[in-house]
């Protein structure tokens, strides 16, 4: 079992390494001088040109990247161009917001969408299931941000039960946490309510009956089990997605995470800032996976059974 | 045979499942009575309906589509029909115990062996979590497992193996009526001899009675005491061993003991049936096996033969013995 | 032996088109995505025709600061923005945009997807490995800060609008590609096909491919949906079209300013996105259903 967990550990750095690889690359095509930005709009042409020599920015982009990866190893991002701060210390401040909403989506799934799915799939083609998949029909086709939106323009403006924006009550996370997860909700209701489909016409069900165990037991015990493994491997896959989304979201309701982040830092033309962002972000996203992962192996025998040799 | 003595005592009853392509009828209109301590090998080619039949006495007929009409169903003396969902859960697994036929697919993948046991005892018998796992290593053993292999999961096990826990957990709380529903055709021919070894010895040992379910004769000679022919969900010949083996009477029973290779004669050529099984949707007014059957004639079509009386303890289904000199050929080779 | 080849291939086609001829039966008994395909077919037919009933720069982008924030009336059903533009006159031409934009980043995907996911499923071995490493690099970067990243480094424009979200689509293409391209190869048909001859290409385009189409045509259908949604979240954040365009994304940002007083400006043109994507997804889902009615419940 070790031995899986390490075997993905280490596949991890290949993935980093070509993330940072591939994000570095591709904005080192942003238009927009560094050099000519750090040095400020009165510079002269000679000041640039040092600062240039001075940051090797004259270096092919291979050059660049084997530097920044070194540095990066050390923990040092580079220096924001905005703040003239340390990018890692500025990504780490805000990272644990970020990490808030996207657990709080989480969380949100799992007791809304899972249960609900459960619900469809045992009430199958009747009016109850009809209902709940038009619903996530309907969640799953919603652009989040304007449902962001729309849950600011009712519940915080019209309504008044919750802020329409930053970090300062408890309650500020509910409304960004829901616009976050939505599709991921309404997706996750789909695949759970599929999942139990495919559990309930098993013929193992139909032993687990013979044997006497109540109806109740057979779908909360025999079944969900079961259909709980795509449902976690899924889960975990579309975890990415939310960390995705969260730069929109964030933007929406000016919350002070990691995404709203990067967008700032596209909008300043901060190329330090966002490469760590998006480095960061790739890194917690691979994390989360792997951690999917493993639960996966637990909760499937079949497969602990294959890493346990 | 009077009613104490019945396992089982079924009357008049008929399946049919309701689906978008048409009324399927399962089983039509079949009624058996089985005594204590019998076994009764219930024959008949896929799509009989036997499993309907083995189904139905669980009441486990999934419905939709299922739709159940039965006259009267006894088991040990309890009209299963009467019984809410809660006294049947109590019945299934302790009275009646179900062998299902593809040990693959019957255990749940996420849960030991051991566990799968050890539930229908917890359910069943008022023993704690412990003691009914140490009870599940014991059934285990029963059937040839070795205690340890408890923590293991199905995928770990073989097919024949897989059978054994699934008799195992039939077995585990000492069910008055076994059903085993062609607990043998999935596994290899020699893996069969085994479990079908272990099943007649647990026979004797647990003394109760047992429905087997299957398309073999061979296995039907092996371990039962009476058998029902079922055709398209009518039985059609039914009797003691001796009757049916060595007074054979319906065509359909002497078809398909026909079908069977000689081994003694390794030249003759394999006699099948004609034609194909009837399309459930679509019953003949008449007696179904009609189509496909040497002797059959116009009266044949006109109405479905009823289960007769043919001399103790064996009955019939057919309209040729209206005539009291017809025979069919396997008898008269026999005479 | 080679004969009953020559007879089988005319038999094929007609099985294939008779395919499709049942797919579509099933598919109009869906009433689901009967009406989502109508509705989608409205709107492309919108989209086509709105410059023969709109003038651009008239009706489109020409500001008008005396008609600014009207709510909705009889003369602009869905009011008027903060320059004074008709906001439905907007919709019906920023259509032209989102679906564009859906439909093209779409095709950009399979463009790169389908050949690289065939190529990896058929071929197997280092070539296989090589692109799935490559593809699932891609897809630890979540999509969207991929497409922001790639917006942010092209430069803002429409054009880049597609390449952007089409590229950063492509990688989930090939997983599929490769995926059925997999199974169709290792299907018995194609060994038979082997064991009689058949050379390799005649294998890909006649065996292979058409029979690993069903699943690539669904995931595409499904991500026209969520490229329209990426693009106009794009659009939203300022990193898409540039101003004037109607595109819906961006009306959305421009609405933000005024969305306490003037709630009309957010209400329409995210109604429109969530109206368009929604019918491409009940088409897709009644396509998916249709094609393989084993997946349906």
């Amino acid at each position: 079992m070790y031995r899986y967990v390490l075997k993905r550990l280490l596949l991890l750095i290949p993935v980093i390494i070509g993330v940072s690889f591939i994000v570095y690359f591709i904005i080192s095509f942003a238009p927009g001088d560094p050099a000519r930005i750090m040095a400020g709009a009165e510079a002269s042409q000679e000041d640039i040109e040092r600062i240039r020599e001075e940051y090797g920015l004259n270096d092919s982009v291979i050059i660049r990247y084997v530097r920044y990866m070194a540095n990066f190893l050390q923990g040092d991002m580079g220096t924001s161009y905005m703040t003239g701060g340390s990018v890692f210390d500025l990504c780490m401040k805000k990272l644990p917001a970020t990490a808030a909403l996207a657990g709080v989506s989480c969380l949100f799934t799992l007791v809304i969408s899972i249960p609900l799915g459960i619900y469809s799939a045992i009430n199958q083609n009747t009016w109850k299931d009809n209902i709940a998949m038009v619903m996530a029909l309907l969640g799953v086709s919603i652009p989040t941000f304007w449902f962001g939106l729309l849950l600011i323009l009712l519940f915080a403006l019209r309504l008044g039960w919750f802020p329409s924006g930053g970090n300062e009550t408890p309650l500020s996370i509910i409304l960004p946490a829901l616009t976050l997860g939505i599709n991921m909700l309404a997706f996750m209701t789909r695949t759970t309510r599929s999942s139990m489909l495919d559990v309930v016409r098993q013929d193992y069900l139909m032993l687990a009956r013979a044997k006497g165990v109540t109806e109740k037991k057979v779908i909360s015990k025999h079944a969900l089990r079961n259909a709980l493994i795509p449902i976690i491997t899924t889960l975990g896959l579309e975890f990415g997605g939310l960390l995705g989304g969260a730069a929109m979201t964030e933007s929406v309701f000016a919350w002070p995470g990691l995404g709203r982040l990067v967008v700032d830092a596209i909008n300043q033309r901060d190329i330090p800032l966002v490469t760590g962002c998006v480095l960061i972000t790739t890194i917690l996203v691979s994390v989360v996976t792997l951690i999917v992962d493993i639960l996966y192996a637990f909760v499937d025998p079949r497969i602990k059974a294959q890493y346990s040799k | 045979m009077s009613d104490e003595n019945l396992i089982l005592d079924i009357e008049h009853l008929s399946v049919r499942y309701e689906t978008e392509d048409g009324i399927v009828h399962a089983v039509n209109d079949i009624s058996l009575k089985i005594g204590k301590r019998c076994t009764l090998g219930l024959v008949g080619e896929t799509g009989a309906g036997k499993t309907t039949t083995a189904l139905s006495i669980l009441r486990l007929v999934p419905n939709p589509p299922g739709v159940v009409e039965c006259k009267k169903m006894v088991v040990d003396g309890k009209d299963i029909g009467a019984l809410t969902p809660r006294q049947m859960e109590k019945i299934r697994g302790k009275e009646v115990s179900m062998i299902f036929q593809d040990p693959m697919t019957v255990l749940n993948p996420v849960f030991t062996v051991g566990q799968q046991i050890a539930e229908t005892i917890e359910i069943h018998e008022h023993l704690s979590k412990e003691e009914a796992y140490e009870k599940a290593i014991s059934m285990l053993e029963l059937v040839g497992i070795p205690g340890a292999r408890a923590g293991e999961y199905p995928h770990q096990f073989s097919g024949g193996m897989k059978q054994r826990v699934v008799i195992a957990i039939a077995l585990a709380c000492n069910p008055r009526l076994l059903i085993a529903d062609e607990p043998t055709t999935a596994l290899d021919v020699t893996i069969q001899a085994q479990v079908l070894e272990l099943m007649k010895n647990l026979k004797q040992q647990y003394d109760m009675s047992m429905v087997l379910i299957t398309h073999d004769l061979g296995i039907v000679a092996e371990v039962c005491d009476e058998v029902a022919v079922m055709y398209a969900g009518r039985i059609v010949e039914q009797g003691t061993l001796e009757d049916i083996f060595r007074n054979t009477m319906h065509p359909y029973t002497e078809g398909l003991f026909n079908s069977l290779p000689n081994i003694h004669n390794r030249q003759a050529e394999l006699r099948p049936i004609p034609g194909m099984m009837t399309d459930p949707t679509n019953l003949p007014p008449g007696c179904a096996f009609a189509p496909r059957c040497t002797y059959a004639t116009e009266a044949c079509n006109r109405k479905v033969p009823d289960l007769r009386n043919a001399g103790g303890t064996h009955l019939v289904a057919c309209t040729a013995y209206d005539d009291p000199q017809f025979c069919i050929d396997r008898r008269k080779e026999h005479v | 032996m080679i004969d009953k080849t020559q007879n089988t291939a005319p038999n094929k086609k007609n099985k294939r088109r008779s395919i499709s001829a049942e797919v579509w039966r099933r598919l109009r008994k869906n009433k689901g995505a009967m009406i989502g395909l109508v509705i989608a077919v409205l709107l492309i037919l919108m989209a086509l025709t709105a410059p023969l009933l709109l003038d651009y720069k008239k009706d489109v982008i020409n500001q008008n600061i005396s008609e600014r924030l009207q709510s909705p009336s009889l003369a602009h059903p869905f009011g008027t923005d903060d320059t004074g533009r008709d906001i439905m006159n907007r919709i019906i031409y920023g259509s032209r945009y989102s679906l564009s934009v859906g439909f093209i980043a779409v095709t950009v995907s399979l463009l790169i997807g389908v050949p690289l996911g065939s190529i990896a499923g058929f071929y197997g071995g280092k070539i296989d490995n090589f692109i799935m490493r490559l593809a699932d690099v891609f897809l630890s970067i979540p999509t969207f800060l991929l497409a922001l990243v790639v917006v942010a480094a092209i430069g803002q424009s429409t054009f880049n609008l597609m390449l952007a979200v089409g590229v950063t689509s492509a990688p989930s293409f090939i997983r599929v590609t490769r995926a059925s391209v997999l199974t169709a190869r290792n299907q018995d048909y194609v060994e038979a096909a082997r064991a009689i001859g058949v050379g390799d290409l005649k294998i890909i385009f006649r065996h292979v491919l058409p029979n690993s189409l069903s699943p690539i045509i669904v995931q595409a259908t499904m991500r026209v949906g969520s490229a329209i949604i990426t693009a106009s979240t794009l659009s939203f954040l300022g990193m898409g079209v540039s101003p004037p365009t109607p595109e819906w994304g961006a009306m959305l940002s421009g609405g933000r300013k005024f969305i306490r007083d003037y709630s009309y400006m957010t209400l329409f043109p995210g109604m429109a996105i969530m109206i368009t994507v929604l019918a491409l997804n009940m088409f897709g889902d009644g396509l998916r259903d249709a094609i393989d009615p084993r997946l349906k419940r």
